[in-house]
């Protein structure tokens, strides 16, 4: 998701509750650090300040954890969401919004909330978890807003990623058909034989190093299984190969020549899109299920020191 | 043949031949799904692995390492907190459990080892009302003792472990009242640890004061706020020992010359343990003040010690000057030399009748309070020290009252406190690089024996404050949360401690003080 104006109300919001919950932080637990006296509301039961150390268990600082969950619940619930695009519980785009600002909201209340310490193996892996999935977090929202107007810059025959393959196989179903074509328009005679009339043509020497050029380079590029490879996966190389050709052709065949060279650059720019495809959406695979697991050893985390001790 | 051109319909064409692709999902979209399938099943596995693998709760929960002190116990979920074990063994009562709070278990499981320790003062409120919320929390054992901070020594309490009810009026007022409920003589302040305490009255409100921190409201020291004066009937100027014209003094040890002004480690010697040794005659005033009443003999010396052993002495003079002049002249000479002092004596008090005394003799060395100065006195103050005869009686220094004829007087009995604060603790040695008047700074101008010179609470926030520059002013600087003496009524058990036939270690008065008593 880009990052723009429409971004602005929810950056504040997630500003000033970050600011807020520092303040509480300070005013709870260090006092000393805050340049003027004021008492917190008793209800809230942290004036005295907690006198038991673990800050996470002390209303505040189980405040601040158990809203960081409810926050973790709520970035996971996304994925369900965006299953159900349909159901009316307001917009992707406003699920996405929450979904960036709350996760960045959790990072202060986490921190407070774990008083700034790993603490044992459990809140450790805890720990470490939720760095993964904001650090993969941040690394896709990064990709999101930088790997669009690159792609723009450099792929700019695009198309759905899904109709890759299907592409993929038109071009080369057509260069095969061209190959064929000339084969048949230029050898055929010869194959054929007996007519008289055909058999005084000569083979044309042309379309013999376009088809040979065809089946040393072209065909194989464009039916290469994954990222198509050779000089052809090159822009430099493979204008240059295209020149070649064209100068060991006749102007005829030079219209033949442009359209190979426009299916390689097709191929090229869809192999292309798939990197970056994969990078901009690959991320997920590695923040979502994270998260999933954040969510789960969370609990076991809140059952345990709730609860158990 | 594909187009050449990339229209809209071009496209659109070209795309025409696979139009469900989007029911035909990339590898890239199931595997999405399949990692989110393994992920939660990994997630549950993990904790089902653990409750099925035995990995044990120390292992995975511990969330910090166990001090020093408790390395035996550090293994051992339960032994600090037996809740699992509750809650395995009462499944019925499982929401009882729950409900208490989770450092009353602690607490228990503290107790069940550390037996001996008793709480603060007997007026603390250690239990929560309806009215007193807190209470109960901030007198538990682990709102000051917090494990799994460090593998070393358990970290210390600091000055918030206290302000959770000195900095509360509504504990301090229910404190207060429980206080005077209490008679005073049953506040202990003190182990039995043979010093000496300076004694005071305690306050009728106790020690309730709120404030928040050593230099955030701690009332000043008791002895300054009610202008406490030390009883000590010996008579001492601390002025007069500052003065210039007191020579030097010949130190025995390193055989040197020691000037007195402004050298208080002459007197004040350190123990060893961050204090100072307990003055005495033979260590600290001999030197200047040997009692030394027979100028033209001045080796022979009256004992500093009870006057019945001073009378004694002095009604066996002869015998005392035989032997002194034995050792200096030997044996032949030394009857002569004794004739002739007994002689002079004799000259100088006369001899009373029958007791065997030197007429006025007694009389001068118990109540001889003034120096006699002037002319050929051979006491007189201007002569060198070494001139000079130091005898100047009893009565200088001591209180000595008559007590009749031929009575032995009476010597108020001298009581010099080892510790002037008694409720909190002072290591000199942790301030060897201050100066001694830098905090006692009336000493210069104390004339008076009754002047208690010790420092102002405000010369400790000096330093001891929780400012920028300041050094460290926890309460457990100078206090003990843990009082001596107390058994406490929630206590369950207690250990061998002082019992109630054993009593203070210090006198419940000055007049108890004054007379060696408990």
């Amino acid at each position: 998701m880009l990052i723009n104006d429409s971004h602005r109300s929810w950056a504040w919001a997630t500003v000033l509750a970050t600011l807020v919950s520092i303040a509480l932080y300070l005013l709870c637990f260090h006092p000393e650090m805050v340049p003027f006296k004021y008492r917190l509301p008793s209800w809230f039961a942290i004036n005295p300040r907690p006198l038991h150390y673990s800050i996470g268990n002390s209303p505040l600082g189980l405040t601040y954890g158990i809203v960081s969950f409810v926050i973790f619940l709520f970035a996971v619930l996304l994925s369900v969401r965006r299953k159900f695009p349909l159901w009316p519980i307001g917009r992707v785009q406003h699920w996405l919004r929450a979904h960036i600002w709350l996760t960045i909201l959790t990072i202060p209340l986490v921190l407070m909330h774990a008083a700034f310490r790993f603490g044992g193996t459990q809140t450790s892996i805890v720990m470490w978890l939720y760095i993964v999935v904001m650090a993969s977090g941040f690394f896709g929202l990064g990709l999101q807003n930088f790997l669009p107007h690159i792609m723009k810059d450099r792929v700019p025959l695009e198309t759905v990623f899904e109709q890759i393959p299907y592409l993929t196989r038109q071009l080369l179903g057509a260069a095969t058909k061209l190959r064929d074509d000339l084969k048949l328009a230029h050898n055929a005679p010869l194959v054929a034989g007996g007519s008289g009339h055909a058999a005084a043509l000569e083979p044309d020497p042309s379309a013999e190093t376009i088809v040979r050029s065809l089946e040393a380079d072209v065909l194989p590029y464009l039916g290469a299984s994954g990222a198509g490879k050779g000089r052809l996966a090159q822009p430099r190389t493979a204008e240059e190969f295209f020149n070649v050709l064209r100068l060991q052709v006749k102007p005829e065949f030079h219209e033949r020549v442009r359209a190979l060279e426009g299916w390689c650059e097709e191929r090229r720019q869809m192999d292309v899109q798939v990197k970056y495809q994969h990078w901009l959406h690959g991320w997920i695979l590695f923040h979502a299920p994270a998260s999933f697991l954040l969510v789960i050893l969370t609990a076991w985390h809140a059952i345990a020191c709730l609860v158990l001790y | 043949m594909l187009p050449d051109k990339r229209t809209q319909k071009s496209v659109a064409a070209r795309l025409k031949g696979n139009l469900e692709y989007y029911s035909h999902p990339s590898l890239l979209r199931r595997m999405r799904g399949w990692l989110y399938f393994l992920s939660i099943l990994a997630g549950f596995g993990v904790v089902f692995g653990y409750y099925k693998l035995k990995v044990t709760p120390e292992q995975i929960f511990n969330p910090g390492p166990i001090s020093r002190a408790h390395t035996p116990i550090a293994n051992d979920c339960n032994a600090c907190h037996p809740q699992i074990a509750q809650v395995k063994a009462q499944r019925n009562e499982v929401g009882k459990i729950l409900k208490e709070p989770y450092w009353q278990r602690i607490d228990q499981s503290c107790q069940t080892c550390h037996t001996g320790f008793t709480l603060h003062v007997l007026n603390s409120i250690n239990a929560d009302t309806p009215t007193l919320k807190g209470a109960a929390e901030a007198s538990s054992c682990t709102s000051c003792h917090r494990e799994h901070l460090t593998a070393n020594k358990m970290v210390e309490p600091t000055e918030t472990n206290c302000a959770a009810c000195h900095n509360r009026a509504d504990l301090m007022k229910a404190s207060s009242d429980l206080g005077r409920t209490i008679p005073p003589s049953k506040f202990v302040t003190r182990k039995s640890d043979g010093l000496v305490y300076f004694q005071k009255t305690r306050p009728p409100q106790g020690r309730t004061q709120v404030f928040a921190r050593f230099d955030q409201g701690h009332p000043v020291f008791q002895l300054h706020q009610e202008n406490l004066k030390d009883p000590n009937p010996l008579r001492y100027n601390h002025w007069r020992h500052e003065q210039g014209d007191i020579p030097p003094i010949l130190d025995e040890k390193t055989n040197a010359q020691v000037k007195l002004q402004g050298n208080c480690n002459y007197c004040h010697k350190p123990d060893g343990r961050g204090n100072f040794q307990r003055l005495t005659f033979e260590n600290n005033c001999r030197a200047c003040h040997a009692i030394k009443f027979d100028p033209n003999t001045p080796g022979i010396e009256v004992p500093h010690g009870r006057p019945s052993e001073v009378r004694e002495f002095l009604r066996a003079l002869d015998i005392k000057y035989l032997e002194y002049f034995t050792k200096r002249e030997g044996p032949l000479k030394a009857r002569e030399f004794a004739a002739n002092a007994l002689r002079s004596l004799i000259q100088t008090y006369g001899v009373a009748s029958g007791d065997g005394s030197f007429g006025k003799l007694e009389t001068q060395v118990f109540f001889n309070g003034v120096a006699p100065s002037g002319g050929n006195n051979p006491f007189n103050r201007n002569l060198n020290i070494n001139e000079r005869a130091q005898f100047t009686g009893c009565a200088y220094c001591h209180t000595v009252t008559s007590g009749g004829a031929n009575v032995t007087p009476i010597l108020a009995k001298t009581v010099i406190p080892d510790r002037w604060l008694v409720s909190g603790e002072f290591n000199h040695a942790k301030h060897g690089m201050q100066g001694c008047a830098e905090c006692h700074q009336s000493i210069p101008k104390s004339r008076d024996t009754g002047d208690i010179n010790i420092p102002t609470q405000q010369s400790c926030t000096d330093c001891h404050n929780s400012g920028p520059k300041g050094v460290k002013n926890d309460c457990n600087s100078c206090h003990h949360y843990h009082a001596p003496g107390y058994k406490t009524v929630n206590a369950p058990k207690v250990a061998a401690g002082p019992s109630a036939t054993d009593g203070p270690a210090v006198a419940q008065s000055t007049k108890g003080m004054m007379l060696g008593t408990r």
